[in-house]
């Protein structure tokens, strides 16, 4: 069903995909001119690996649920997903993975032609095949860290009127912590520290720098870590907002 | 017979009432509004910090210095604010006219549709864009960061509103491709794509790309060229290229608009 849905928008869906991948294009020339002009042609090579690898990851881990449950609390739509024999949230979950399948036909092309044009660019610089299944599990917490995230988000609207607002704000946090406008490599070290502490970096940036071989084994492990504990806590504040929202919700009209 | 009487002084006239209107409404909503500026002025600083993260690397960006980068900054903050003030919001809402069919009460108008399409009401809520633009501007230009020469001014003048032109033809182009297409609300994303190059210089990007912003979807005249005319980087010829492309962009848009237009029947036939 959901795949019915989704054809319908196919073109629509592309276009957007296309749009969200040129702000990481636009960085990846940037950073890739400011590495050539400082005269470093491997951190150059790094850098322009590091992106497509962003590309890559942040299409998996978008998180789009938390908008359209907002809207469906404020116009008291939600009533009606919830009588229904299942939890809302396996419907996003399915919705987002379907739909994520045709967002990828634009990183994949890129990773590919990437790889035939400039295979000597990967030479090393990307994770050795026996540490890939743990970038997968990255991924897949990144994954749920950027959705409970957009979750936690669109459940404030059972309290604020506008959550909208809310969520453009946090659009720049996400487009700095992510490492997407600046990758972190390139950040000045007490900023990197700082930015650590936020949940973002490990949406899109950890996972990518893991990929593009900027991490010693132990800290792929730290990360992991870091990463599981974000979901637990992040977990912890969706069910609780879910719970606390439902008991003083009551549907407009 | 001539059934409108299009002088510019009477579009002038409508576009004044319209104006007050959408001003009048965006006043109903003074927080957002706010918070809008707000907001504006946070992606100002940290476009600011990534120039500033860039120079700690390296002294000029494939020959552009700080004050230069932040010259082309200052500018698309401005270039686009306008556009977004008066323009951008209105197109990025008309597929759904398309789609609903309540184009219908704007072909029916006694204004040229496309006129009115395009600058419908005025958006406000944009204008901390266009005030961090002038700001960025005046500061740059007095702290000497970059040097001016008198003459590039009339240069950079001409080439500025050749991409004000260029720009809208390029919107009105894309918008038309919604009477094709009958649904096209990932227009705004599309938008999106257009302004993501603007801020930083054409020439960091390889010849592909180079090329294609220069020639096809000429976004390199709407900040890039008017940045390098103020500088004095370039000679009387751009402009000449900026006159050309700025014809042909306006004579595609308006075949692109008419012959969508000619297909369009609206929602119920």
């Amino acid at each position: 069903m959901e795949w019915s849905r989704l054809l319908q928008y196919r073109a629509d869906i592309l276009l957007w995909t296309l749009a969200t991948t040129m702000s990481p294009l636009v960085s990846m020339a940037l950073w890739y001119t400011v590495a050539i002009s400082a005269g470093n042609e491997k951190m150059a090579h790094t850098t322009a690996i590091y992106y497509i690898f962003v590309l890559f990851v942040s299409t998996a881990t978008l998180a789009w649920a938390g908008y359209f449950i907002a809207q469906e609390i404020l116009n008291g739509e939600i009533a009606k997903s919830l009588m229904k024999p299942f939890s809302l949230f396996w419907g996003h979950i399915v919705g987002n993975i379907v739909e994520k399948t045709l967002r990828f036909l634009v990183p994949v092309p890129i990773l590919i032609v990437a790889l035939i044009f400039f295979k000597d660019f990967f030479k090393g610089s990307v994770l050795s095949p026996s540490l890939l299944p743990l970038a997968l599990v990255s991924i897949i917490l990144a994954t749920c860290i950027g959705s409970l995230i957009d979750i936690s988000l669109g459940l404030l609207a059972f309290w604020l009127e506008d959550a909208m607002q809310i969520r453009r704000f946090q659009d720049l946090l996400y487009q700095i912590g992510s490492g997407i406008l600046i990758p972190y490599s390139f950040f000045p070290s007490s900023i990197h520290t700082a930015l650590s502490f936020l949940p973002y970096r490990y949406i899109v940036s950890a996972p990518a720098e893991m990929l593009s071989n900027q991490m010693t084994t132990l800290e792929i492990f730290r990360v992991l870590g870091i990463q599981a504990i974000w979901v637990l806590l992040l977990f912890i504040i969706v069910r609780f907002e879910w719970k606390r929202g439902l008991a003083r919700y009551a549907p407009p009209g | 017979m001539r059934l409108q009487d299009n002088n510019v002084l009477r579009l002038a006239r409508v576009w004044v009432s319209l104006a007050k209107i959408s001003i009048i409404r965006e006043m109903e909503f003074r927080a957002n509004f706010l918070l809008g500026i707000i907001r504006q002025f946070l992606w100002l600083l940290t476009f600011l910090f990534s120039i500033s993260v860039v120079f700690q690397h390296t002294q000029a960006l494939h020959g552009w210095s700080k004050g230069e980068v932040i010259l082309i900054l200052a500018l698309s903050r401005l270039f686009e604010g306008i556009l977004d003030i008066a323009i951008t919001p209105n197109i990025s809402q008309f597929p759904s006219f398309v789609q609903k069919g309540s184009f219908d009460y704007i072909v029916t108008k006694p204004l040229p549709a496309q006129l009115y399409t395009a600058f419908r009401t005025i958006n406000i809520y944009v204008l901390g864009n266009v005030m961090a633009g002038i700001g960025l501007l005046v500061w740059v230009i007095t702290s000497g960061s970059i040097h001016i020469e008198l003459q590039s001014v009339p240069v950079f003048i001409w080439v500025s509103s050749m991409g004000l032109i260029i720009f809208y033809s390029i919107l009105v182009t894309t918008a038309s491709l919604a009477f094709f297409l009958e649904r096209l609300e990932a227009l705004w994303g599309l938008m999106n794509l257009y302004t993501e190059p603007l801020t930083v210089p054409i020439d960091i990007f390889p010849r592909v790309p180079r090329l294609l912003f220069t020639y096809i979807i000429p976004i390199a005249f709407i900040v890039f060229v008017p940045a390098q005319a103020l500088v004095g980087k370039v000679d009387w010829h751009t402009g000449v290229l900026a006159t050309g492309i700025a014809i042909v962009s306006l004579t595609i848009a308006n075949i692109a608009w008419r012959t969508g237009i000619s297909r369009y029947t609206s929602a119920s036939s």
